[in-house]
């Protein structure tokens, strides 16, 4: 077995008394297209930064290509075959994005900048501060793989991209996959981890929650069944081992996810007049509840049909909670 | 050589702020100048005039000078050692203020520094791209001073004019030292400037107002007590320990400055 491209243990972060990461452990091989996904806050892009060295950990380590972060000088050799996209990128307004390109150029390499740039073409003449936001992630996109990395590292590296622009960037990570590239993103968009990735990492409130092949995930995750009915329904009579998920609906209707034994359903439906039944495949968002939920469950104590309304926005329940260190710092120098 | 592209980067970012900086400078010479004709034609006695002036005001805009009809004397009290050292020198550490903060602050840091250049080249590589910006201040005051003489139809002692061009241009690049080690310590841009210049100008009235007290060794924190315009350009007399002090300052401040980026969070 091969080094991993990517090697997290045990990776701690806190910002004076917050917590940024905790006890964070996975692993990623060589040409493995890697989703990290978490709602905002949940300590992704403090992940990526430290991942990259421009965060030091409080505890734990992380090495890239088989190299430790904090191994500085033989770190710098590994940069040279990585590629980043941060979740913001700001380039430099009064320059244009040709003489951006040069400059990153002359620090890492850009064997592949005309290719990049007919596939993400951008107004290079330009300067930066005249991009839209989709030009800038372009832009962003070209810097990142230019050089031609062995991994690359992105901070939601979709968001302001057209969808069309986005359809052709999944490609493109696949294409680069299959030549070997290890690609690592956080996102917080459930599709695009169906649409593209080989396995996914959940993490929630800076711990990792599960670590997951997609196809499994979704194979393992059974089936949503809804039903509506007059009656009032009692959860425990769809308690089956096969339970997933129980929870009653705001509207009063039966929300189950189970992974079969579809008599015992049978069975206890025939005590209630049914309006509506639908049995569909389990969604990605379905399954990504399910993680979520139990954490909100487990925390705050929270029954389940109460957490079933948050749920249905989850990228929105924490927003923002992640501190940044900036403020740390703030609170460092007061 | 990743630090000269670094540098060439930065410099080429800060061209237009500084033909600014030039022009201001080169016509607050020229009119520093063109009036000296009638300065020295007036029946005032500015010699007698200084002397009834408080001594620390002397200290911080007079400097050693006590011989103010030669045009040499004049440019030290008008130009050199105010304009100069407490203007030019603050706004040097002013700008350095924003070398490398400015890249934290907008996050451009995050696409500079997770390639192959190690911190501390990137902070050499900041400090650089300062020279060739002190160099063009510099020649360019230099300059307006030379044409300016020449247009009055003033001797200028032009070695000793070198002279203080060369010293004070070491003076700048430790000003620049200082607004750097600022610029890697704080993660905000304004934060690092006001500290830079805070410095600057601070320890520059320290020095002047300590002079002849008992504190006057406290104005050995001051950059401006290791050269002094009046010195070498009226008597043309060359501080080889201040020159010697102001380069070890600079070379421990870009040092430090590396040190202190190098241990630092990134966000």
């Amino acid at each position: 077995m091969s080094v991993p491209a990517i090697d997290i243990d045990g990776l701690t972060k806190f910002y004076g008394d917050v917590r940024g990461v905790e006890e964070l452990s996975l692993s990623v091989s060589e040409g493995e297209l890697f989703g990290f996904l978490g709602p905002n806050g949940a300590g992704k892009s403090t992940t990526i930064r430290l991942l990259l060295g421009l965060l030091k950990p409080t505890d734990g380590t992380a090495s890239v290509l088989g190299v430790p972060v904090d191994d500085r000088a033989a770190f710098l050799d590994v940069l040279a075959r990585v590629g980043h996209i941060p979740g913001d990128p700001r380039f430099y307004d009064d320059v244009t994005g040709r003489k951006t390109l040069d400059y990153f150029a002359g620090l890492s390499g850009d064997a592949r900048r005309d290719e990049l740039l007919d596939r993400f073409p951008v107004p290079l003449d330009r300067p930066v501060r005249a991009y839209s936001r989709g030009n800038r992630q372009k832009l962003a996109i070209v810097q990142a793989f230019m050089h031609d990395p062995r991994v690359v590292v992105m901070d939601e590296p979709t968001s302001g991209l057209d969808p069309l622009v986005q359809q052709e960037f999944y490609e493109f990570l696949r294409e680069e996959r299959d030549r070997g590239v290890t690609v690592f993103f956080s996102t917080h968009i459930l599709g695009e981890v169906r649409e593209v990735c080989d396995r996914v990492a959940i993490i929630r409130d800076g711990r990792l929650v599960a670590v997951e092949d997609i196809d499994d995930l979704l194979a393992r995750s059974g089936k949503v069944v809804t039903v509506q009915s007059p009656d009032a329904i009692d959860l425990a009579d769809f308690d089956f081992p096969e339970t997933i998920d129980a929870r009653i609906e705001p509207d009063g209707s039966l929300r189950l996810v189970t992974s079969g034994n579809y008599d015992a359903l049978v069975d206890a439906l025939e005590g209630y007049r049914i309006d509506d039944l639908e049995v569909r495949e389990t969604a990605i968002e379905d399954v990504f509840m399910h993680f979520y939920d139990e954490g909100d469950g487990a925390e705050d104590g929270v029954a389940a049909g109460d957490s079933a309304a948050a749920a249905d926005e989850p990228d929105e329940t924490e927003d923002d909670a992640e501190p940044s260190p900036a403020d740390a710092e703030e609170s460092a120098n007061a | 050589m990743r630090e000269l592209d670094i540098a060439a980067f930065e410099f080429a970012q800060r061209r237009r702020g500084l033909a600014i900086v030039s022009a201001l400078l080169v016509a607050t010479a020229g009119l520093t100048i063109a009036v000296f004709p009638s300065f020295g034609e007036s029946d005032i006695d500015f010699a007698e005039l200084l002397e009834s002036y408080p001594e620390e005001f002397r200290a911080a805009f007079v400097g050693s000078v006590t011989d103010f009809s030669s045009l040499e004397g004049y440019l030290v009290v008008e130009l050199y050692q105010l304009v100069w050292l407490l203007i030019v020198g603050s706004y040097f550490a002013y700008a350095a203020g924003s070398l490398v903060a400015g890249e934290v602050d907008r996050q451009s840091v995050e696409l500079v520094l997770v390639r192959p250049v190690s911190r501390t080249r990137f902070v050499v590589g900041k400090f650089l791209a300062m020279l060739p910006a002190v160099a063009v201040v510099d020649l360019a005051l230099l300059a307006a001073v030379v044409v300016g003489a020449g247009l009055i139809d003033e001797e200028i002692h032009l070695s000793r004019l070198l002279a203080v061009h060369a010293v004070g241009g070491l003076y700048l690049v430790a000003c620049v030292a200082v607004g750097l080690l600022a610029s890697a310590f704080f993660g905000r841009v304004r934060r690092a400037q006001g500290a830079a210049i805070g410095v600057v100008f601070g320890t520059f009235l320290l020095d002047s107002l300590t002079v002849d007290t008992d504190y006057e060794f406290l104005g050995a924190l001051s950059l401006t007590r290791y050269l002094d315009p009046g010195e070498l350009l009226v008597a043309g007399d060359v501080d080889w320990g201040g020159i010697a002090v102001l380069v070890a300052v600079t070379c421990v401040l870009v040092v430090l400055a590396a040190e202190v980026f190098e241990r630092r969070d990134l966000s």
